[in-house]
Parts: structure tokens; C-alpha cells; sequence
């Protein structure tokens, strides 16, 4: 497989990711879409040059975040999505259907109870995302993303178990 | 093993991380299964509800360009140009189209022109009609003279256009013309690093415009910024960051008017501003949000727009709430503009503190111990620890939002302002101090067992407040820092030795910074 392949191939997988997680950082969604595009781009030049990244996936939201620090020029928070806006009619999607009003309201105030650090490490590891590239995405020590992750698990268990 | 395995480790069982033996618990221990589940249950409660309430609310703007486009247009340039992204439709447009046929599928293919195209263009216009004034705004004045000077050797008379002549001629880009694209052109070309991008800005009521930005990581000149407009790619205002130096803005000027047409234009001349926006009306601004707590933490932008008739206020990702309040909140105000973007994130009320959980970095036994015993127990270090990192990080944001006013209204601009402004701006200023100092309290009150009797910190003199604000937020940053690695972080037993003196003297300089804002504000 080349490189061009291999890329095009994560750039299909990961690509509406990339984009979602820019715009947790408040990044307006035109400029979310440049920058994720740009972030792939980056990633092809750095492999065609016969650089080694060893987690290709990792690397893109490294530099996604790094992007979205120099978006704002400034520490920007991470916050949650406006997900009280969220469709008034219930989905089809069975799945999401079980999801009722009331687990997302309490689902929603454990969340912004959250600080903005919890959240990022959060909705990272939904991403599937390890502790390791949670750290380095973000800049701090794995155990100090573990302790951030950890923290916010509690609270949304605390919040689903009622 | 007979003994749980810890959160650490059913982490490392997810990621794949845990030795053998370690996993080996888990298929016969039902206190630790559950506890995985439950920590995989949290994690998929999230992420369905995130994607069924965030999914069908933010989709891409545009198609995705392809893998193999983004490099096509990366090869055809110097560097990454992803940011300027073009529809498939540009491409065809670009690759066959005379400028004619550019002229007149401007709509569709507005998005295609690159910003080489663009100047290039824009320099072969003919402007038929007479001479033109510009209006240069900056340091809070306004100065109007012909767009076009015969020689741009001669000295201003006006000392404000001597120093930009000066800084025009540093930055080797044209003082006889600044508001073409030939200049623009000139100036770009001769860049050895630059990075481009292009925009459309649609107004309501207005022409549309193309923007075309140039920015340079070294020299005098560090980003100019050119609009044209979109009907016949006419420069009508430009603005300039020259390093270290407020924005220049540049505008089209009214003409001359008709009852003097021999009547030639000065040198320069002041432009009576009271038709502009100027910084009175930011201050405004900034004072209606800071009563609605919206100028701290909430990702809200204030400026002016080029020709400086309007303060634009963008939001970005605020709830329908917040941006109602905010509306509310302007509404009184002249001349200002709202741009909210709908396609991000919600900010709200100030976040409460997390509830106390039980701490468990990477800290080593022996210092936690030390910490724990200095703090009263294992408790009352979780609390502490929420409290501080919570107090730190709103510290740093206030710190911010002193440094946007500090930025907005360095002296000269608050020195030209009325007596009533400037008490406006000094109470402004006053109630970020007065809050970073109530948050400096709590967070050293919090902190007491890790410092020593006095933190009184010498106090660091400044010629203006506006001086002092950087070293306040490098202080808080610094601190927020330590206290996070600190408290939450992994090291060994010397680095935290180490960090636990270097509490007392950050917090000393961050007392001094604040202490040096409180004697100027005073």
C-alpha cells in the first residue's frame, strides 16, 4: 500500500473526527473543516518523506489540538457541544432512542460539572483514544490524564446510575 | 493475585496494556468486573449521547476535498494552502477561465480565486476618476491624506505619519501607494517565508469583498491584510501589524467635496472621528459584557471592522441563551455588530467546582504522605487540590480578560480618551484586579499549608497599568502550571521537593504583578 493510500484511507476513517473534535474547541465550523483538512495534509507530507509516526491517529489530534491553541492564540477551554439544542423529534436510530430525556439532563449537568481539562480527556477517549495518546495529545503526564479521565467517569457514572 | 486491581490498571486492561498475570483477575474477580463495566458504561452513555444530540447538528460546511486534491493544490504552492479549500468547480474554473469570464462568474466561482490571482488582477485595474483620499487610523488617530504621493522620500511634517513612513520604508513596502495590490504584491513577493489566505466577506446591504491575508513569521511587517472589492476588485482598506506596534488601519476616505474641486487635499490631515467607531465605542462594549460576566472565559471577540464604522462582536459557540443575553445586553449600544457562529460549542454560567473525588496520580508515597499530612488527611488534600485548580484556572482566564483591555487601551489611545472613558476604562480595570485579587486569596487560603507565614510579595513598579498586565498573566500562567503539575501530575520525589518551594516564590510574583496593578489602578 503507498503512502498516499494509506493516508487517503485514514483521511475517509477519521476525518469527520478530526472535525468534531475542532469544533469542541469552539473553532467556527468552516475553519474546523480547513483545519482538519490541513492536519491530514500534514500527515501525508510528514509519511511521503519517509518519517515514521507510529500512531498515525494519535498524531492527527496532536496536531488538531495544537491547532486549535493557535486558532484562539490563547489557552481556549473545552467545552461541551450545545447538546441541549439537540433534536426535538426522537431519532429512528433505536439505539439513541433509549437515551431518554431524562438520563440526558442528568447526563448533561454531570458533564458541565465537569472542568474543560476532564471534558478534552472525555470526549478523547470516546474517540477511542489510549491514556498514553490522551497525554500526548494534550501535553501532560499519562497519569494526570488518567486522573482527569478517571474523575469524569465517576461523575457520569454517578449521573447513569441515578 | 487476590488483591482488586486499581482504576490505573483496569485503564490499562482497556487499552490493551495489562500484563497477562493482572488480567487473569478480572475473569474471576466480580467486584473488579464490575467496576469495568461500569467505567465502559459511562464512557458509551457519553458517546451516545453525544452523537445523537451533536451528529445531525454539525455536519461539515462543504464536501470534503479529497486526499489527492489537497496534495495537487499543495504541490502547486510553496506550503500547506488546505486552509483556502476550493470546490471541485474552482478548479475546472481556474484552470481554463480568462478574467473576463472570472469577472462575470464571479458568484460562482468566488471561493476559486487564490490570492496570487487575486492581486495580480487588482493591480491591472485602471481607476478612471480622480484623486483619492485614505483615511490611516492608528494609536487612536486618524489621518487623511492623497492615496497616491508623488515621491515617498520627502518626511511627513506630522510626526505620526513620519513613524509610519519610517515603518513603511523599514518593511520595504510602498508609502506612496499602501492601498493597491501592486504594493500588496511588491511587498509579498519579496517575502522568503509567507503564508496566504483568502476570504469572502458577504455583508448584508454591502458589495461583497474578497480579503486577501498575507502573513510573515519574521521582519518588520508581520501580516497585511487587503480587501478588495468583489465587483471590480477595487482595494477599499487594508490593515497592517507591523512587530511590536498597534494596527494600522488604511481606508478609502470621502472625496473631496464638490464646492472645492480645485481645492487640492493636504499633506494630512485629521479626520473628525465622531461618524467613525473608535476605541470609546470598544470600551463599550467590553463594559456592557463585563456587566453580564461575558468578557471572562466566553469565547467572545471585540473589534473594530476596517473602515471603522461598526464594533463587530463575534461569538463563537454560545447557547442560544448566552447569545440572546449578549444581544440584550448590546442592544442600547450604536454601531455595533453581532456575528455569532452557530456551528460550535456552548459556554454558559460560570462552571461550579467538581465535587471532591479521592486523588490518585502519580505521585510518589512519600511526598503524598508529606502533602496529606500538611493538608489534614487524605480528604482534605482532594479538596484542596478541586478547589485550587479550579481557583487557578479562573485566576488565568480574569488574567486574560485585563490583558484583552490592556491590549485594546494601551496609554496612548486611554490618554486621548474623555475624562469619562477613562474613569470607565479605570473601573473596568479596577474589578478585574479586585477579582483576581478575591480568587489570589482563596487560592493562597486553600494553599496555606504549603506556604510560609508571609508571601508579601515586593512590589514591581510600572510606568502604567497597561505595562504591568503582561508579567501578571506570564505569573498566573506559571502558577496555574505548577499547581497542576503539582497536584495532578507524576514525578519523582526531588521534582516535587522542588515544585513545593517553587509554590511560594510564584505565588509571591503573581502577589507583586496583582499588588503593582492595585497601586496603578489606584
Amino acid at each position: 500500500m503507498t503512502v498516499r493510500e494509506r493516508v487517503g484511507q485514514i483521511y475517509e476513517a477519521e476525518r469527520e473526527h478530526i472535525y468534531a473534535y475542532l469544533l469542541c474547541f469552539g473553532v467556527p465550523a468552516q475553519r474546523a473543516q480547513e483545519l482538519a483538512q490541513d492536519s491530514f495534509l500534514k500527515l501525508y507530507i510528514k509519511m511521503s518523506k519517509g518519517e515514521s509516526i507510529e500512531n498515525p491517529r494519535a498524531w492527527l489530534y496532536r496536531v488538531a489540538h495544537n491547532s486549535a491553541l493557535r486558532f484562539h492564540r490563547r489557552e481556549p477551554a473545552f467545552e461541551l457541544l450545545d447538546l441541549s439544542a439537540g433534536p426535538s423529534e426522537p431519532a429512528p436510530d433505536p439505539e439513541r432512542a433509549l437515551i431518554d430525556g431524562q438520563r440526558r439532563s442528568a447526563l448533561r449537568n454531570a458533564m458541565r460539572d465537569l472542568s474543560p481539562r476532564q471534558r478534552n480527556c472525555l470526549e478523547l477517549r470516546a474517540r477511542g483514544l489510549r491514556h498514553r495518546e490522551i497525554a500526548e495529545v494534550i501535553g501532560i503526564s499519562t497519569s494526570a490524564a488518567s486522573e482527569f479521565l478517571r474523575r469524569a467517569l465517576v461523575r457520569l457514572k454517578e449521573a447513569v446510575n441515578g | 493475585m487476590d488483591r482488586h486491581l486499581s482504576d490505573e490498571q483496569l485503564a490499562a486492561f482497556q487499552d490493551q496494556d495489562l500484563p497477562a498475570g493482572d488480567a487473569v483477575h478480572l475473569e474471576s474477580c466480580l467486584h473488579c468486573a464490575g467496576r469495568l463495566r461500569e467505567m465502559t458504561g459511562a464512557l458509551t452513555a457519553y458517546s451516545e449521547y453525544r452523537d445523537s444530540a451533536c451528529a445531525p447538528l454539525l455536519p461539515p460546511p462543504q464536501s470534503w476535498t479529497s486526499l489527492d486534491t489537497l496534495i495537487a493544490r499543495n504541490a502547486n504552492g510553496s506550503r500547506p494552502k488546505v486552509h483556502r479549500w476550493w470546490p471541485r468547480i474552482a478548479l475546472v474554473a481556474a484552470a481554463c477561465a480568462v478574467i473576463a469570464a472570472v469577472f462575470l462568474n464571479q458568484r460562482a466561482q468566488r471561493q476559486s480565486v487564490r490570492a496570487n490571482d487575486l492581486l495580480a488582477r487588482s493591480a491591472t485595474m485602471t481607476v478612471r476618476e480622480g484623486p483619492r483620499l485614505i483615511s490611516l487610523r492608528s494609536g487612536g488617530r486618524t489621518l487623511i491624506r492623497p492615496a497616491v504621493l508623488s515621491t515617498d522620500i520627502t518626511p511627513e511634517i506630522d510626526p505620526q505619519a513620519e513613524r509610519l513612513r519610517s515603518l513603511f520604508f523599514a518593511a520595504r513596502y510602498s508609502w506612496r501607494d499602501p492601498l493597491s495590490a501592486r504594493s500588496f504584491r511588491e511587498w509579498r513577493s519579496g517575502l522568503p517565508d509567507k503564508r496566504d489566505s483568502v476570504s469572502v466577506i458577504r455583508r448584508q446591504g454591502r458589495d461583497d469583498s474578497y480579503r486577501v491575508q498575507t502573513d510573515s513569521p519574521a521582519g518588520v511587517l508581520r501580516s497585511v491584510s487587503l480587501t478588495l472589492r468583489a465587483a471590480d476588485l477595487r482595494p477599499t482598506d487594508e490593515t497592517f501589524a507591523f512587530a511590536g506596534e498597534g494596527p494600522l488601519d488604511i481606508a478609502e476616505a470621502p472625496a473631496p467635496t464638490p464646492q472645492a474641486p480645485q481645492a487640492r487635499p493636504p499633506a494630512v490631515r485629521e479626520l473628525p472621528t465622531e461618524t467613525l467607531a473608535g476605541p470609546e465605542d470598544t470600551l463599550q462594549v467590553l463594559a456592557a459584557l463585563d456587566a453580564i460576566g461575558a468578557d471572562v472565559g466566553d469565547p467572545i471577540d471585540v473589534s473594530e471592522d476596517p473602515a471603522h464604522r461598526q464594533i463587530v462582536v463575534r461569538g463563537s459557540g454560545l447557547t442560544p441563551e448566552r447569545r440572546k443575553l449578549v444581544a440584550e445586553a448590546l442592544k442600547p449600544l450604536p454601531r455595533v455588530v453581532l456575528e455569532f457562529d452557530s456551528g460550535a460549542s456552548s459556554t454558559g454560567a460560570a462552571q461550579p467546582p467538581p465535587p471532591a473525588e479521592r486523588f490518585s496520580s502519580d505521585i510518589p508515597a512519600d511526598f503524598r504522605r508529606q502533602l496529606e499530612d500538611r493538608f489534614g488527611g487524605v480528604v482534605a488534600l482532594q479538596q484542596a487540590t478541586d478547589r485550587v485548580l479550579e481557583t487557578s484556572a479562573s485566576l488565568l482566564a480574569r488574567a486574560v480578560a485585563l490583558q484583552t483591555l490592556a491590549l485594546k487601551f494601551p496609554p496612548g489611545i486611554a490618554d486621548s480618551m474623555t475624562d469619562r472613558d477613562r474613569a470607565l476604562l479605570k473601573k473596568l480595570q479596577q474589578h478585574h484586579v479586585s477579582e483576581l485579587r478575591r480568587l489570589l486569596v482563596r487560592m493562597e487560603t486553600d494553599l496555606q499549608p504549603l506556604l510560609p507565614a508571609s508571601t508579601n510579595g515586593a512590589q514591581i513598579p510600572g510606568a502604567d497599568w497597561q505595562s504591568g498586565v503582561p508579567a501578571l498573566v506570564a505569573s498566573a500562567r506559571d502558577t496555574d502550571n505548577l499547581l497542576n503539575h503539582l497536584l495532578a501530575g507524576s514525578y519523582n520525589q526531588a521534582s516535587g521537593q522542588d515544585m513545593l518551594q517553587r509554590v511560594a516564590s510564584d505565588i509571591e510574583r503573581l502577589d507583586a504583578a496583582l499588588g503593582a496593578q492595585e497601586q496603578e489602578g489606584r
